[in-house]
Formats: structure tokens, C-alpha cells, sequence
């Protein structure tokens, strides 16, 4: 196992799998963020260096065959497996779940009118459904979509303009001021790739559990999103029926037999 | 001129000079003196061509000096400057990346990029770029994406770099009748420098 080095950068989070860090990469105009899962000092030496290569190689091959395909999620810039550190690119913007919190919490502020926000929320709802569809339609299962893995980006001024006249059935984000955010999913540490319809059923369930424990009111906005999936993924018929078995017995599927 | 920088989370001592020619007229040259392993010729010399944005050289030494330093590692061909062309492929065939990245007897602009250990006793940053300058014929542009875009061969990147996959969600909607947010001509740039940038991180991973 090769040993561990000092990062240069500052740590964001720690987890109990990896230390998150911003840095930036090869230029000072170009952040980044690293991801580094540390060694574990209470697992056998060898198995601690194959578990921390495996899932270090198999998020960076997600995440790249993710965006490649066109699924918005940081692009990888650099790994070096054998410390288990991932370069990958800054994405700037609040989490769906930080987001949820401060609008829905709005309600405090008198000023804003409620109905507004409420219509702008559901535009975004819906562009989250629409980027989980298209996730699963390439047959890639995110493993924890949490509001926390979910972020919202502003869009570079030059991706904004074109867009408007762009306007057809699957682009329903005409909402102004949300429609120069793009929904990006970050974190695939469980992730994997599958076309089963029970791990994409298992998906949007982790997702609606996440969703209902963030905030109150959030289960109708988790229905804008079920349904926007339903009309965008182009397997979601098969999935939606899964995922009423799966509410009725949790995520783990029965293992007798 | 030639542009200066250094990398983070690698020592500062390591310097790359990297200039950029067009209208280069002694490719042919400097070919056989790569080949003849002259070390007076020892440069990354890569075809333009094969090039989406800055970033994407500059990764590549990012790579070979990373590979350099890391006893576990370590070069896998002669030197840092033939393993920054190797490390611009995502393959592990050391002769087909220097026939398709790097410089080619017929090649008509080139980007040339010197890595040194400042260091060492021998450095002398003004000697590095005169004769950086001077051994190249041709029409020194500058260093910066917007150049290399114009230079670039599109359908040779999407060969090399195998992304024929790229965009794949949208044309599965397209082939299916479904609307497709049309993207921008600097978002279709960006996707293509990170589709690059991934192949290359990737090739370790095989």
C-alpha cells in the first residue's frame, strides 16, 4: 500500500469512508475536489488496500461513463488508486437537501409570496425526476440518491441563451429563474451499473425516504418527481410498478430460499 | 513565449515550458532526432491535432511527473518527457500513443513542452526557452485553448479517445422522438475536454 500523503487543500467533510478536500487541478483557475478514502487501520493490511482500490476505480468508471453519456456529475480528472484519492471536478452550487431547507423554511420570511416559490420549486422537482430518468435509461443506479447527493448548478451564461427557444414536451423547466440550474448528482461510492428494475425501484425509494425525512413538506414535491421520472425515463413503467413492491417491504428483497 | 508554470500537489521544483508553433516546416527533423534519442532533443513534442484544450497537456504531465515521483510506479518509457506523450493515451500501447500524439514527420504545428527539476545544478530557465524556441521552425502562437481548438481534428480525438459514446442519453431520446436541450458550442467544448480528461485518468484503471 502506497503511503498516505498530505493533501494540499482545504478538508470539507469527512466521512466514514473518504475525507473530501477542495484544491484546484494543474491550473489555480481550475478547482477541484479531491476524495481520498483513508486506510483503516482495523482491517487486515491487504484486504483494507484491495477494498480501498475497488471502490476507488469503480466510482471513478461511474462517474466518467455518467457524464460522458450526458448525465450532468463531476467529471474525473486524475485517480491514483493505489492511495485511493480521486481528482475530480468542483461542483459549485447548494445541495437539493441545503436548498429544500432555506426555501421551504421561507415560509418565516412574509415578504416572499409562497405561491411563486411553490411554482418554481415544482420546475425543479421536475428536472430532478427528468435527470434520474435519464440516469437509469442508461442503465447506471446511483446506489444513494440522498437530497444531500443531489446539487443544484448555475449554468455558464453561454449554455443559457439558445435554450429558450428550445422549448418542447420532455423540457418542462420554464420557470425563469430555475431554469439556469442544472441538477447534478455527485457522490457514486455505491453505485453501480444495471439494468434490473428492482435496483432502479431500490433507487427512487432510498430517494423517497430521503426526501420525506428532510422536510414535512416534501412529499409532494417527491410526487412531482415520481411523476416527471415517470414521464421521462424511458423504462419507467416497469420500475414504478417495482417500486410499490419495494414500499411494501423495504429495501432489502426477501432472502428466504 | 514559451508559458512557465508549475503544478499543485506536486513539488514545486518540477517547471514546465510549453510553447506552442504552428507553420512548422523541420518536423521531419525533429522526428529523427527523437528517434536517434538525441538529448539534446529530449522534449514532449506532441501532434496539436489530437488536442481539445490546454488542460489536457498539461494533465498529461501531471501524470508523468506524478508516475516519475511515485516509487510504486515509476516510468513506464524511457523518460518524463516520452512518458507525457504516453500518458495523453488512453491505452497502455506505448507505440501506437507515440504515433498518434506525438509528433509526426508530416506534422505542421507542434507543442512542445520541457519538464525540469529546478533543482538540479544543470537548470537554467533562460536556456531552456532559447533553445526551446530555437530548435522548432515555425510560428510560435499562444499557449491557450482557443488556439488549440483551432487546431484540433475532432474526428481523430473521437477516435482516439474512443467516445463514441459520448451524448449517448441524448441520441437514445432523439432516436425516440423525445426533445433534447441543444447544447452550446462551449458546452459541447467542455464535454468533450472532460470526456478527454477521463480517458486519460481512466487508462490506469485497465
Amino acid at each position: 500500500m502506497a503511503p498516505p500523503r498530505p493533501i494540499d487543500g482545504t478538508l470539507l467533510k469527512q466521512g466514514a469512508e473518504a475525507h473530501v478536500y477542495k484544491s484546484t487541478f494543474l491550473l489555480p483557475t481550475v478547482p477541484c475536489l479531491i476524495k481520498v478514502r483513508p486506510t483503516k487501520p482495523y482491517r487486515h493490511a491487504t484486504l483494507d488496500m484491495r477494498l480501498t482500490k475497488h471502490r476507488c476505480v469503480s466510482e471513478a468508471r461511474l462517474l466518467n461513463r455518467c457524464r460522458s453519456m450526458g448525465v450532468l456529475c463531476p467529471a474525473v480528472y486524475f485517480v491514483d488508486e493505489k492511495r485511493g484519492e480521486i481528482i475530480m471536478e468542483w461542483i459549485e452550487g447548494p445541495s437539493v437537501r441545503d436548498f429544500l431547507h432555506s426555501h421551504l423554511d421561507g415560509a418565516s420570511d412574509p415578504d416572499k409570496e409562497q405561491n411563486s416559490i411553490d411554482v418554481q420549486l415544482d420546475s425543479l422537482m421536475e428536472a430532478i425526476g427528468q435527470t434520474i430518468g435519464k440516469l437509469h435509461d442508461i442503465d447506471i443506479i446511483h446506489g444513494d440518491l440522498t437530497t444531500s447527493n443531489i446539487m443544484l448548478k448555475r449554468r455558464g451564461n453561454s449554455g443559457s441563451m439558445p435554450e429558450a427557444q428550445q422549448t418542447g414536451p420532455a423540457l418542462a423547466i420554464t420557470e425563469e429563474s430555475f431554469s439556469d440550474f442544472d441538477v447534478v448528482l455527485i457522490d457514486f461510492g455505491l453505485g453501480q451499473v444495471s439494468n434490473s428494475d428492482e435496483d432502479k425501484a431500490v433507487d427512487l425509494y432510498v430517494l423517497e425516504r430521503a426526501f420525506l425525512s428532510t422536510h414535512p413538506r416534501a412529499t409532494r414535491l417527491f410526487n412531482i418527481i415520481l411523476d416527471s421520472y415517470k414521464r421521462n425515463c424511458l423504462g419507467s413503467a416497469v420500475v414504478l410498478r417495482r417500486l410499490q413492491e419495494v414500499r411494501l417491504r423495504g429495501r432489502k428483497k426477501s432472502m428466504i430460499g | 513565449m514559451p508559458t512557465t508554470l508549475s503544478l499543485p500537489h506536486l513539488p514545486s521544483s518540477y517547471r514546465l515550458h510549453i510553447a506552442l508553433f504552428t507553420s512548422v516546416t523541420n518536423a521531419a527533423h525533429l522526428h529523427s532526432q527523437l528517434l536517434a534519442k538525441n538529448p539534446e532533443y529530449e522534449y514532449a513534442f506532441i501532434e496539436p491535432s489530437i488536442l481539445v484544450s490546454k488542460l489536457q497537456p498539461i494533465s498529461a504531465c501531471f501524470r508523468a511527473i506524478h508516475d516519475l515521483l511515485d516509487p510504486d510506479v515509476g516510468l513506464r518509457t524511457p523518460n518524463v518527457h516520452s512518458e507525457t506523450v504516453f500518458s495523453l493515451s488512453p491505452t497502455h500501447n506505448i507505440t501506437d500513443s507515440y504515433r498518434r500524439f506525438g509528433i509526426s514527420p508530416s506534422s505542421t504545428s507542434v507543442l512542445a513542452i520541457k519538464i525540469l527539476d529546478t533543482t538540479l545544478p544543470s537548470y537554467s530557465e533562460s536556456n531552456t526557452l532559447e533553445r526551446l524556441a530555437s530548435i522548432v521552425e515555425g510560428t510560435e502562437v499562444d499557449f491557450d485553448t482557443s488556439e488549440i481548438r483551432q487546431l484540433a481534428d475532432l474526428s481523430k480525438v473521437k477516435k482516439y479517445y474512443k467516445l463514441k459514446d459520448m451524448g449517448y442519453v441524448d441520441q437514445l431520446y432523439r432516436k425516440k422522438g423525445r426533445a433534447v436541450v441543444e447544447k452550446s458550442e462551449e458546452e459541447v467544448w467542455h464535454d468533450l475536454e472532460v470526456a478527454v480528461l477521463g480517458a486519460m485518468a481512466l487508462r490506469s484503471l485497465v
